[in-house]
């Protein structure tokens, strides 16, 4: 019985640890080690529900313990995690492959919104998620959500302009 | 949805590199899984042993607040005793032990209890 359920977990895990920590990547703005971290507490708390959730939704149960997890750890001083005004280092054109290129520019421009602003975008335009459960993930109203995710998208609309200028 | 929000949809999903699950994931997910059942299991231990230790002082204080309201029961019978010694009747000391009017219903009901009798008596 234990057994079946560890290869049941593990199998789940395996196959999509890949998207999973994609999104953690997502939700903390790119950091790679802090991303791991949230991910791997999210699938500890998956374990200890899985008698509950494989049989029903186990990837939108670890997602809401993932979002909730990014907003906490984002509200923890230490992470020195802030909005600023510009982008740090707008990556210049030709000193890195495109494709690394776009993912540092997204993922610098990510780190710059607010946790929420930031969660509500990636499950929005990342997840593909319908506004309901963008708020149902942030525990929020509707209209809170779709609130978050306009200024988020305005913000990010503001910098890729700024982006673009600076290459330019 | 605009052209912005359609090339941000497309760069979230195009950033996405194939990471795989490896074998040093999987050990830090074991080790992380049994930390958390060991935390789990010591909260319940401690939870349980608490609940225990409360419920026995509930019990002993309970047990104590009985013991002492026994011998606090029969205080009030001095006073009754007392009336039932002023009152006429020596044939009922228990019912005059509870009030001073209670003669008088026993023996309106006595008297009630002779005339059903009489009555009858009278019919026959």
């Amino acid at each position: 019985m234990e057994q079946s359920r560890a290869d049941e977990f593990d199998r789940f895990v395996a196959a999509r640890w890949s998207a999973l920590l994609h999104l953690a990547r997502l939700l903390t703005g790119g950091d790679r080690h802090r991303a791991e971290d949230l991910l791997q507490e999210a699938l500890v708390k998956l374990w200890f529900a899985w008698p509950k959730v494989a049989g029903q939704a186990p990837e939108a149960c670890v997602r809401r313990v993932l979002v909730r997890a990014a907003a906490r750890s984002a509200r923890r001083r230490w992470w020195g995690e802030h909005p600023v005004d510009q982008l740090p280092d707008p990556p210049r054109v030709g000193d890195e492959t495109a494709a690394v290129d776009e993912r540092t520019r997204l993922e610098a421009m990510l780190t710059l919104l607010p946790a929420r602003q930031r969660v509500a975008v990636v499950l929005r335009y990342y997840q593909d998620l319908p506004e309901q459960d963008v708020a149902k993930v942030l525990g929020c109203p509707v209209g809170t959500a779709r609130s978050l995710t306009a200024r988020g998208v305005s913000r990010l609309r503001r910098l890729l302009a700024e982006a673009v200028e600076s290459v330019e | 949805m605009d052209h912005i929000e359609q090339g941000l949809a497309r760069m979230m999903r195009d950033s996405h590199e194939d990471t795989p699950y490896e074998e040093r994931h999987q050990v830090r997910l074991r080790v992380g899984i049994r930390a958390r059942q060991r935390v789990r299991t010591a909260w319940m231990t401690t939870g349980s042993v608490l609940s225990i230790a409360a419920l026995g002082v509930g019990l002993t204080l309970l047990a104590s607040l009985f013991a002492q309201g026994g011998p606090n029961g029969p205080q009030p019978r001095p006073v009754t005793s007392a009336e039932s010694v002023t009152g006429p009747s020596t044939a009922h000391p228990a019912s005059t032990a509870k009030g001073a009017p209670l003669p008088t219903r026993t023996s309106t009901t006595t008297r009630v209890a002779t005339t059903w009798p009489g009555s009858r008596s009278s019919g026959q």
